[in-house]
C-alpha cells in the first residue's frame, strides 16, 4: 500500500490528508484530524472516503498510518465481507 | 406535569375543559428516570403506555455488531409507545437521553382517554405525527447533505419543543453529544462535527454545550428544506404552511 500526501478542502483545519492506493488504485482518502474542535480525537486520522469495500458507516480512528493501513487491509480481504456476513 | 401533554395535544385538537382535567388525572407525577435509563427495551413486552413529561428521550435500535441508530427523539407531551401493550415484543427500544419524568398509564387509561370523542381525535392524530417524522426523517437520511440533515433535526426539535413551552423563539437547551448526534442522522463524528462547523460558519446557529441559538429562524429553514407541515400542527395547518 502506498500513501500520497494530498492537501484537502474540508473547510476547516483538518487539510493534512492522504490519498492510499493499493496495486496504484486509489481505495481511500484519510485526513489527519487537526481542528481543535475535534477535542480528544485531535491528532488520529480519519476516513474521508473509502472505495471498492472500504466503506465502514462507523470506521475508526487511527492513532497513526500504519494503523490506518492495517485497517485498510483487513477491509480490503474483506470485500468479500458482505459475502462472509451473508454466510449461514 | 400534564401541562406538556395538554400542550402537544392541543396542537393537534382542540380540547374541551373536562377533557384536560381527566388528562391531568389519569397523567399523575410520573416516574423520574436517569440518563441513559431505558423506558422499554427492544424485544420486551410492555403493558404500560409511557408519556414524556419532562426531559427527553430517544427511540433507537440496535444492530448485531453492537452500532446504533437513533429512530426518533421523545420530547416532553410525547406518546411514547401509545398502543405498544398490544405488541408481544417492542420492534425498537426507547431510553432517557436526559434526566426524565415519564407517566405510565394502563390500556384501561388509554380507553377511558378515548372514549372522548376529541381526545381520541387528538391522539389518533400524534400517531399521524410520529409516523409523518419518521417518513421526514427518511427522506433526510436519505436525501440530505450532511449539513442539511442536521440543520432539519435542528429546526424540527425547535418547533416540537416551542410547541410544548420547552424553546424560545430562538433556540433551546440541547445538551447533544457529536456522537448521539451521529447516531441520529446516519453520519460519523467527524462528518457531524464538519456539518456544524459549515452552519455555525454560515452564521445559522450558535452553540455552547447546553443550549443552541438560531440567530435567524427563517434562513436556518431554508438551508434545512424544513416545512413545518409534516408536524401537522394546527398553526401551520391553518396559516398554510411554510414559515
Amino acid at each position: 500500500m502506498e500513501f500520497q500526501p494530498i492537501r484537502l478542502a474540508t473547510g476547516s483545519a483538518d487539510e493534512e490528508g492522504r490519498l492510499a492506493l493499493h496495486h496504484g488504485k486509489l481505495i481511500a482518502v484519510l485526513v489527519r484530524l487537526d481542528d481543535p474542535s475535534h477535542g480528544t480525537s485531535l491528532g488520529q486520522w480519519s476516513l474521508e472516503a473509502g472505495f471498492n469495500g472500504v466503506d465502514s458507516v462507523e470506521p475508526p480512528l487511527f492513532a497513526d498510518l500504519q494503523e490506518a493501513e492495517r485497517w485498510l487491509g483487513e477491509q480490503i480481504e474483506d470485500t468479500a465481507g458482505i459475502r462472509d456476513s451473508a454466510a449461514p | 406535569m400534564s401541562s406538556s401533554i395538554i400542550g402537544k395535544l392541543e396542537a393537534l385538537h382542540p380540547l374541551p375543559e373536562d377533557d384536560k382535567r381527566l388528562l391531568h388525572a389519569v397523567v399523575g407525577r410520573g416516574r423520574t428516570l436517569k440518563v441513559g435509563e431505558h423506558i422499554v427495551r427492544e424485544g420486551d413486552h410492555t403493558d404500560i403506555v409511557h408519556v414524556m413529561l419532562e426531559g427527553q428521550g430517544y427511540r433507537y435500535k440496535t444492530l448485531p455488531d453492537g452500532k446504533r441508530q437513533i429512530i426518533g427523539y421523545l420530547v416532553p407531551g410525547d406518546f411514547c409507545d401509545l398502543y405498544s401493550f398490544l405488541l408481544d415484543k417492542m420492534d425498537h427500544g426507547m431510553a432517557a437521553r436526559t434526566v426524565c419524568q415519564v407517566a405510565e398509564l394502563t390500556e384501561e387509561h388509554i380507553l377511558m382517554l378515548t372514549a372522548r370523542p376529541a381526545l381520541a381525535r387528538a391522539l389518533w392524530w400524534s400517531e399521524l405525527v410520529n409516523a409523518a417524522i419518521l417518513r421526514e426523517w427518511l427522506v433526510n437520511m436519505g436525501r440530505r447533505t450532511p449539513s442539511a440533515r442536521v440543520a432539519h433535526l435542528l429546526c424540527e426539535l425547535l418547533v416540537r419543543l416551542q410547541v410544548v413551552g420547552h424553546a424560545s423563539a430562538h433556540g433551546f437547551k440541547l445538551e447533544l453529544s457529536q456522537a448521539e448526534l451521529a447516531d441520529t442522522v446516519g453520519l460519523t463524528t467527524v462528518s457531524v462535527n464538519r456539518a456544524l462547523q459549515r452552519l455555525r460558519g454560515a452564521g445559522l446557529i450558535r452553540q455552547t454545550s447546553r443550549e443552541i441559538t438560531i440567530p435567524d429562524v427563517a434562513a436556518l429553514k431554508r438551508a434545512a428544506q424544513f416545512d413545518p407541515r409534516y408536524l401537522h400542527f394546527r398553526q401551520a395547518r391553518e396559516d398554510g404552511g411554510c414559515v
